[in-house]
């Protein structure tokens, strides 16, 4: 319990308030964002907290810039400040935010890029990201590097000096890094720019021979080192007849998976492409079709030996496989990791709920509306956890009552559990897909409560019961736990929404929450509290 | 607010009566929190001296620079009041005796300040750690945990020379006006209104300006810190010419002040935090805790000398040695009495951090001394009370309201503890609070 003993006098004043209040405030900085950073083993804890700020303006494009390291206590690792650039374009308006934050051993390596808002009179108002940059942390003896861009997959260190003034193609044409669990980065070139760059058209419109055009040509990716050296190279796209988008799914220290959405109408919607994240030797090409349904991946997981991949089904005529209320059900594939190739599939229909719910084919329960799984959890003995919550988009958009489901290995419903909660209103129709995006379901997020399979579910409900406007002008907000502990569900609550405050949760170590509380009087303050069970 | 007061007033009865019928209970010294009377002595002597000093600033500051004192003062006062009404004051007569014999001395071998130390109160208080201050108003604060890190009682009798000089001096009030006065100059407000007029460099600007400000107001404090050593010391070798040298044990004790005198190895842990039917899981002793972080040790933006309040403890006692011609023999042995008030300090101080919810810190330290005291009644019913308190604040998700985080800047002990604490489920809770009923 060190503190400062001073044997001291009290003085009967604080420094806030007057002049000395007003310039706190003038070097106070805006946060700019906030992330958990976590380990880098597949333990999925976590291993503190990065906040960053942006506090001076040096010149029209130079700012200054503030970091804050916190460990998973709390406590302050590490502050300090740096000089960027910011891109900034005539008639457009910028805002800086803070990427990936990703931890490497004794390293921490983090992006920054801006958001351009501009106007063009071919497409209207539309954003671009743009100015991406990376800087790394020395986790050892603190220091950090200055930024480095990606250009032409080359790192480049940039500096700056006050009043400089940048161009165009500083900014532009700038590389983008993925990081992932297994130790690196992947950088796909993206040449998507050069046709979006005048805003001309949305790339999801391109015809298939603009396809061929600006993806058709990107043959390798690499994969880099946290100091950006290249660790290996890797081919795709070389079947002409087969090209594809590729873009990052899914890692942890021995896999990368990559989703290839295929270019060739007549060829499958997408493929799953696995590497062996260490030598960049492809495993497999995972083909994810039925002969009976079309099907949309939802979620990736990783064990020690598999891949787990979580799908919705469709029926084999839809066309829009986004519309999750258009779906069926849900498929669980298991992969080999060593060889890619599958080991089982298992299908989870909405009439495999029948038992439970008065429910049809697409899933329409009657005189409710739907359900929506938010998450699937698989456990080490081949079970899955989910919650689900249910909506109706009739009328006004409402999210009703969760459910808690455990599946056997098979995928079979073994424990249906309905949870009766207010019904929220929402203004327009929302469907699963929408309300989720939108983080308008009360499902907050899931987290393992410790190393021996126990897991937690953290659901956020405004308890206002009646109209729209009442739950706008008066919310009661409250945090469900939702335990999972040794084979057995229990749950608690907790009230966010107080007469002189307000909490919001925010996740925190495995076990743990940190709540956040906002109250006019005290200001704010973040307290780490242990979740019961 | 009145059930609280009731709450803790039947928990001072309850303690009272369990350390007196406790075997051990006749050799120490335990503070009678039940004493009501007291705390309204304490608030009625308080609200008097409030009042005088209000009409003083009145009367000596006008304009906008007198109304800021006097609001900055009386928001003081009630903050403190609050605290006498939330019984942080304890009273004991063998300590309060301590207190007026020392005082007495003091005042009779320095007459040209009898006056202000005879009319000087010393306040006896609960604490998160071994401290003392000075309000002004002739109040001087001490706190418990300070009696138990403290040698004898000529180290007490320095410390509150050094508290006595502040009064004196008073600068409490000097300080604050500084303050305030400063915050109201013209160029101050100018500086402000010019930095918020910047188009670029703003934040920059205004940082330099705030660290400026706090530097020119912590050095002033610090000159301040040195002058009430100054007078104290002098003071204090008048009255205890013999023991003059204990003032620089006391200032030198600072450096070790925060240190563990004793704490918790990996087998108490077991033995204390476990039990025959829920042991404790190895994990939450062998854990990482903070090990994997290095911590950054100084400050980028802030110059941490500049930012202290009070000069280093080594250039404190130098500053002594080097203005005074001190015989570093002339030190003082403990009283019995002392040693026992010291010894009753341990007790004590659970007891009060358990009064001043702070669970955490108050169940640590009574496992600590169970160690030595295991059959202890009074240590075994607080260690049940804390841990019932931290059960039912981590059912309602405040622990951390009443148990600290792990931290850099605390002991590995102390932060196994809390980590063990924290991370315990609740049947192993449950399991541990039965354990320990067992033992009242």
């Amino acid at each position: 319990m060190k503190h400062f003993y001073t044997l001291i006098f009290i003085l009967w004043t604080t420094f806030s308030f007057g002049q000395i209040q007003k310039l706190s405030e003038l070097s106070g900085g805006e946060l700019i964002g906030s992330t958990i950073v976590y380990e880098e083993n597949d333990s999925h804890d976590v291993y503190g907290y990065f906040l960053l700020y942006q506090f001076n303006q040096q010149s029209r494009d130079i700012y200054d810039f503030e970091y804050v390291l916190l460990d998973k206590n709390l406590n302050k690792i590490t502050s300090n400040t740096f000089t960027e650039g910011v891109y900034k374009r005539f008639l457009g308006r910028t805002t800086v935010h803070l990427g990936f934050v990703k931890k490497y051993k004794d390293q921490l390596l983090f992006e920054i890029f801006d958001r351009i808002y501009v106007y063009n009179q071919v497409s209207g108002a539309n954003t671009k990201v743009g100015n991406q940059r990376y800087h790394h942390l020395d986790l050892k003896t603190l220091e950090l590097t200055p930024d480095y861009v990606i250009k032409q997959g080359e790192p480049i260190k940039r500096s700056y000096k006050s009043g400089a003034r940048f161009k165009k193609k500083d900014f532009e044409d700038l590389g983008t890094l993925t990081a992932t669990n297994g130790g690196g980065m992947v950088y796909i070139p993206d040449s998507i720019k050069s046709a979006y760059q005048g805003g001309i058209m949305d790339p999801r419109e391109f015809t298939k021979g603009m396809n061929k055009r600006f993806f058709g040509v990107i043959k390798d990716f690499q994969f880099l080192d946290p100091n950006f050296n290249l660790s290996w190279k890797a081919k795709i796209n070389q079947d002409e007849d087969n090209l594809g988008i590729y873009e990052y799914a899914a890692s942890d220290q021995s896999i990368l998976v990559l989703k290839k959405e295929n270019i060739e109408k007549t060829a499958p919607f997408s493929e799953l492409e696995l590497f062996d994240i260490k030598t960049g030797k492809k495993i497999n090409s995972f083909v994810n079709e039925d002969p009976n349904y079309k099907m949309n991946e939802f979620s990736i997981h990783f064990n020690k030996n598999q891949i787990i991949i979580y799908n919705m089904i469709f029926s084999p005529k839809e066309k829009n496989i986004y519309k999750y209320s258009n779906g069926y059900g849900y498929a669980k594939i298991i992969l080999d990791k060593k060889t890619g190739k599958e080991v089982s599939r298992k299908f989870l229909k909405w009439s495999d709920f029948s038992k439970h719910l008065d429910i049809g084919e697409n899933g329409k329960i009657k005189k409710y509306g739907k359900i929506f799984i938010e998450n699937f959890v698989p456990l080490k003995d081949g079970e899955t956890l989910a919650i689900a919550e249910g909506y109706n988009k009739r009328g006004k958009t409402s999210v009703k009552d969760l459910y808690l489901l455990k599946l056997d290995a098979d995928f079979d419903i073994n424990y249906f559990e309905k949870k009766e909660k207010t019904e929220t209103i929402y203004k327009g129709k929302m469907g699963g897909a929408s309300l989720l995006s939108k983080g308008n379901f009360a499902y907050f997020y899931g987290q393992e409560l410790d190393d021996d399979g126990n897991y937690v579910f953290l659901c956020v409900d405004n308890e206002t019961e009646g109209s729209l406007k009442k739950q706008e002008k008066n919310p009661q907000w409250s945090l469900d736990f939702i335990t999972y502990v040794d084979g057995e569900f229990d749950s608690s609550k907790l009230k966010l929404t107080r007469e002189d405050s307000q909490i919001v949760p925010m996740k925190a170590k495995k076990g743990w929450v940190i709540l956040q509380k906002f109250s006019e009087k005290e200001g704010v303050d973040m307290q780490l509290e242990r979740i019961n069970y | 607010m009145i059930l609280e007061i009731a709450m803790k007033l039947l928990i001072g009865i309850l303690f009272l009566f369990l350390s007196l019928t406790s075997s051990f209970g006749q050799n120490l010294v335990l503070i009678d929190t039940a004493k009501q009377e007291v705390q309204q002595n304490i608030k009625t002597t308080y609200q008097e001296k409030v009042s005088e000093q209000l009409k003083k600033i009145k009367k000596n500051y006008s304009g906008k620079v007198g109304k800021e004192i006097s609001t900055v003062y009386s928001e003081f006062s009630e903050s403190f009041m609050d605290q006498i009404d939330q019984g942080n004051f304890a009273y004991n007569e063998e300590y309060q005796k301590l207190f007026d014999d020392i005082l007495a001395k003091l005042a009779d071998r320095n007459p040209e300040y009898s006056e202000e130390i005879e009319n000087t109160n010393v306040l006896l208080s609960y604490g998160q750690e071994p401290n003392a201050y000075a309000i002004g108003n002739r109040i001087i604060v001490i706190y418990v945990p300070l009696l138990k890190s403290i040698a004898n009682e000529y180290e007490l009798a320095f410390i509150l020379s050094h508290e006595l000089s502040h009064n004196i001096l008073d600068h409490s009030l000097q300080g604050t006006v500084s303050r305030i006065e400063s915050n109201y100059s013209k160029s101050f407000i100018k500086k402000t209104r010019q930095l918020k007029r910047q188009k670029y460099n703003k934040g920059l600007d205004a940082r330099k300006a705030y660290r400026n400000t706090i530097y020119a107001y912590t050095g002033r404090t610090r000159e301040q810190e040195q002058e009430a050593d100054h007078l104290g010391f002098e003071l204090f070798s008048k009255a205890y010419p013999n023991q003059a040298y204990d003032a620089v044990k006391s200032l030198q004790l600072l450096d070790e002040i925060d240190k563990e005198t004793d704490s918790l190895s990996s087998s108490d842990f077991k033995n204390i935090l476990g039990t025959e039917k829920t042991p404790l899981r190895k994990d939450l002793i062998n854990n990482e805790l903070l090990n994997k972080y290095h911590y950054e040790k100084s400050s980028k933006f802030w110059e941490i000398d500049s930012l202290k309040t009070h000069p280093d403890s080594r250039a404190r006692a130098a500053y002594i040695i080097d203005n005074f011609d001190v015989d570093s023999t002339a030190t003082g042995i403990p009283s019995e009495d002392f040693k026992r008030l010291k010894l009753s300090s341990n007790f004590n101080d659970v007891l009060g951090l358990y009064q001043l919810e702070a669970y955490g810190q108050s169940l640590y330290q009574a496992l600590i001394l169970s160690k030595q005291y295991s059959d202890n009644t009074f240590l075994n019913d607080l260690i049940v009370k804390n841990l019932q308190k931290i059960d039912q604040a981590k059912k309602s998700y405040e622990i951390s309201k009443y148990v600290s985080i792990p931290s850099p800047y605390d002991s590995d002990s102390y932060n196994t503890f809390l980590y063990v604490v924290r991370e315990l489920r609740n049947r192993e809770m449950k399991a541990l609070i039965n354990h320990y009923k067992t033992r009242i």
